[in-house]
């Protein structure tokens, strides 16, 4: 009967997938070729600021190096030449480290998804539970105090947020390093790595999840206000539930349906988000590897970015659209 | 009123408030073990807030001001938060007006009933979802077991009410409060639930509160009934007395206005003059709340003090102050 069931659940929910991906790859391409064209927008490219940088270079040169890296041909055989190395899955290499693109980007993954989707999880996390304490205790000190409090995470700047715990945790109270991922120098294994990892990725994960907090919070407490008017409540009550089971059991489930919706569509502003995170705490992310190409012009380690960027936005989207189907079964069955 | 020993429920002198409005005016009733005592009146005269404050669910802002609510002998306005959750959903049970919304719209069938019976008796995961099945099947649903696994919005409207009530009856409650249990449903629908809970009531031997607008539904359903009027209990008796021998004005009104069955009650006083200001606004003032609409009104209605009303030999209550109950309508 559970195997059943599970089997008339799998259906809708493979739909659901389904229709993600069908919409995934031409979104991606299309964002491909519009990154593509856009970056053509900006003055100069990477052989400019190679010449900029060695201070000798000639004309010879500079044109030897414009035909090397094939920034010579024209604009559309240069898309081209790039969405046919992409078909074969080769980003390309890296005009300023001659390095792969997927090596470089793979070295500074890792590290992104950790920062990028611990600051989501926490910020989900803590605004459902701030949310829940605030629906729960609405109007009372306790609520209002909140309320300031999100206001305040809510119109500073995640950069100064940044910054100032910088300057009180580590400077001034000494418990978290101020910049990096990794302890240097050092060959930590096993669970004193783990806890290097940690105690460097508290303060920029949390600095970049604030603001997301605070808005899950706001958003949570509207909802909650709201379910716990519902009739299915007053019902709930009537049986008998503890009120801390009716918020469990009922309230959270029903206010999460419009935080994995936003949620899904946030990771995108976090990805950005993570770029002044990253410079502010020296976090060896892809945030900071796009600035230094975009810098450098050197496009197709920005290109690979964005790609990477865009396939990570458009799965998590997917992921919410599951998760949604699993949270309100009305979506599965309509 | 005097208690007879062996009444259910009892409820003296009940004021419920919201800050400068009485919307519950002393408001006295009591059910008997295995009675069902119907709550009639119009809308908005305080019928589901005394559901509610049995329950001790008074909504926000709305609070308990004054009397007893007797239930076994137990004062429940009284009664700490931690037992009123012992009494709900154990000893008495609630089923709601609308059936499309009194249940979770995320959460299956079965969750929702196993919540109620597993709150409040020791059975394990296995057990209670034996017994949610067992009440399904008693409350009529067919494919007990497809149901179970459903979301509420995969039934029809009568099977959402059957599964409320499967689930308010869980626990075999000594009494089930059912706050217009078919007024969302339609014609054929209403009388299968009320067939249902007249058959549960007998079946377990339970005491039904049944709130209605209809009173071809009290007439056909209850053993006493209670009319309110603007959080008052205006007139209070035993169903055969009451529709032969009606003493107040308001309830002559309210059957003489239903003599075409069919139509709800709400709908049936388009005739009467409108009273100015909602009638929960009111309750709590001096003199009969009904004088402003009623047509035997005299001087004295407007002023008597919250006059006590008469019982006569039958044990049926009037609060109007005319003496002479057997006045024509
Ligand atoms: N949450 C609340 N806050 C304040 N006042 C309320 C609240 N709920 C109900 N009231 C007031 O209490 C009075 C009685 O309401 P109640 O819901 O008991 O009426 P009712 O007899 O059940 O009407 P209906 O037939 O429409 O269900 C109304 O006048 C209403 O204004
Ligand atoms: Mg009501």
């Amino acid at each position: 009967m559970i195997k059943d069931h599970v089997m008339k659940r799998a259906g809708p929910w493979l739909r659901v997938v389904a229709g993600s991906a069908s919409f995934a790859l031409p979104t991606i391409l299309g964002i491909v070729i519009l990154n593509f064209l856009f970056l053509q927008l900006l003055p100069g490219d990477a052989v400019d600021v190679l010449a900029m940088r060695s201070g000798s270079a000639t004309v010879e040169s500079i044109s030897a190096l414009r035909v090397q890296t094939g920034l010579d041909q024209p604009l559309s055989g240069q898309l081209a030449a790039y969405l046919s190395r992409l078909a074969h899955f080769d980003l390309g290499v890296s005009t300023q480290y001659h390095l792969p693109v997927a090596d470089i980007i793979a070295a500074r993954l890792p590290d992104t998804l950790l920062l990028v989707g611990g600051a989501l999880g926490l910020a989900v996390v803590l605004g459902l539970l701030l949310g829940s304490v605030m629906a729960s205790l609405a109007g009372r000190w306790i609520d209002r105090m909140l309320s300031g409090l999100l206001m305040l995470i809510y119109s500073t700047p995640g950069f100064w947020i940044g910054l100032m715990m910088i300057l009180l945790f580590s400077v001034k109270l000494g418990l978290f390093p101020s910049a990096g991922s990794a302890t240097i120098g050092t060959r930590l294994s096993g669970l004193a790595a783990l806890y290097d990892k940690a105690a460097h990725l508290i303060m920029p994960m949390t600095a970049l999840s604030l603001f997301y907090t605070a808005v899950y919070a706001r958003l949570v407490r509207a909802t909650m206000i709201d379910v716990l008017r519902q009739d299915f409540i007053l019902a709930a009550r009537a049986k008998g539930l503890h009120p801390v089971t009716l918020i469990r059991r009922h309230a959270i489930r029903n206010a999460l349906i419009p935080v994995v919706t936003v949620a899904g569509i946030h990771l995108g502003n976090l990805l950005g988000g993570a770029v002044v995170v990253e410079t502010v705490f020296g976090w060896p992310g892809m945030g900071r590897l796009a600035f230094d190409a975009l810098l450098s012009r050197d496009f197709p380690v920005l290109l690979g970015v964005l790609l990477l960027s865009s396939i990570l936005v458009v799965a998590v989207n997917a992921l919410a659209d599951v998760l949604l189907g699993w949270l309100d079964p009305r979506i599965l069955t309509e | 009123m005097t208690a007879a020993s062996g009444e259910l429920l009892v409820i003296r002198d009940l004021v419920v408030e919201r800050p400068g409005v009485r919307l519950l005016d002393s408001v006295a009733l009591s059910i008997g073990k295995g009675e069902t005592l119907s709550l009639v009146g119009e809308s908005g005269c305080g019928k589901s807030l005394s559901a509610l404050a049995i329950l001790g669910l008074l909504p926000e802002g709305v609070r308990h001001a004054r009397g007893e609510i007797l239930f076994e002998d137990e004062d429940l306005a009284r009664a700490s938060p931690r037992r009123l959750r012992q009494i709900r959903g154990k000893s008495i049970g609630l089923v709601m007006q609308d059936p499309m919304s009194s249940l979770d719209p995320v959460l299956q069938i079965g969750a929702q009933m196993e919540e109620a019976i597993r709150t409040h008796l020791p059975l394990s995961a296995r057990q209670a979802r034996g017994r949610a099945l067992e009440l399904l099947d008693l409350a009529g649903v067919p494919e007990p077991l497809r149901r179970y696994g459903q979301y509420p919005h995969q039934l029809s409207g009568g099977l959402r009410q059957r599964v409320s009530i499967a689930t308010a009856i869980s626990c075999t409650p000594r009494l089930l409060i059912a706050d217009e249990p078919t007024t969302a449903l339609d014609v054929t629908t209403q009388v299968q639930v009320l067939d249902l809970l007249d058959r549960l009531r007998r079946e377990l031997s339970m005491a039904l509160l049944l709130i209605t607008h209809d009173l071809s539904i009290v007439a056909r359903r209850a053993d006493k009934v209670c009319v309110m009027y603007a959080g008052r209990v205006v007139e209070r008796a035993g169903v055969d007395d009451f529709f032969a021998h009606p003493r107040h004005p308001y309830s002559k009104g309210l059957l003489h206005s239903s003599l075409g069955a069919g139509t709800p009650l709400h709908h049936r006083f388009d005739r009467l003059p409108e009273i100015t200001g909602s009638i929960a606004s009111a309750a709590g003032q001096s003199g009969c709340p009904f004088a402003p609409r009623c047509d035997q009104a005299e001087a004295a209605c407007g002023k008597t003090l919250s006059w006590p009303g008469t019982t006569d030999s039958r044990d049926h209550f009037s609060a109007c102050l005319h003496p002479n109950p057997e006045e024509s309508a």
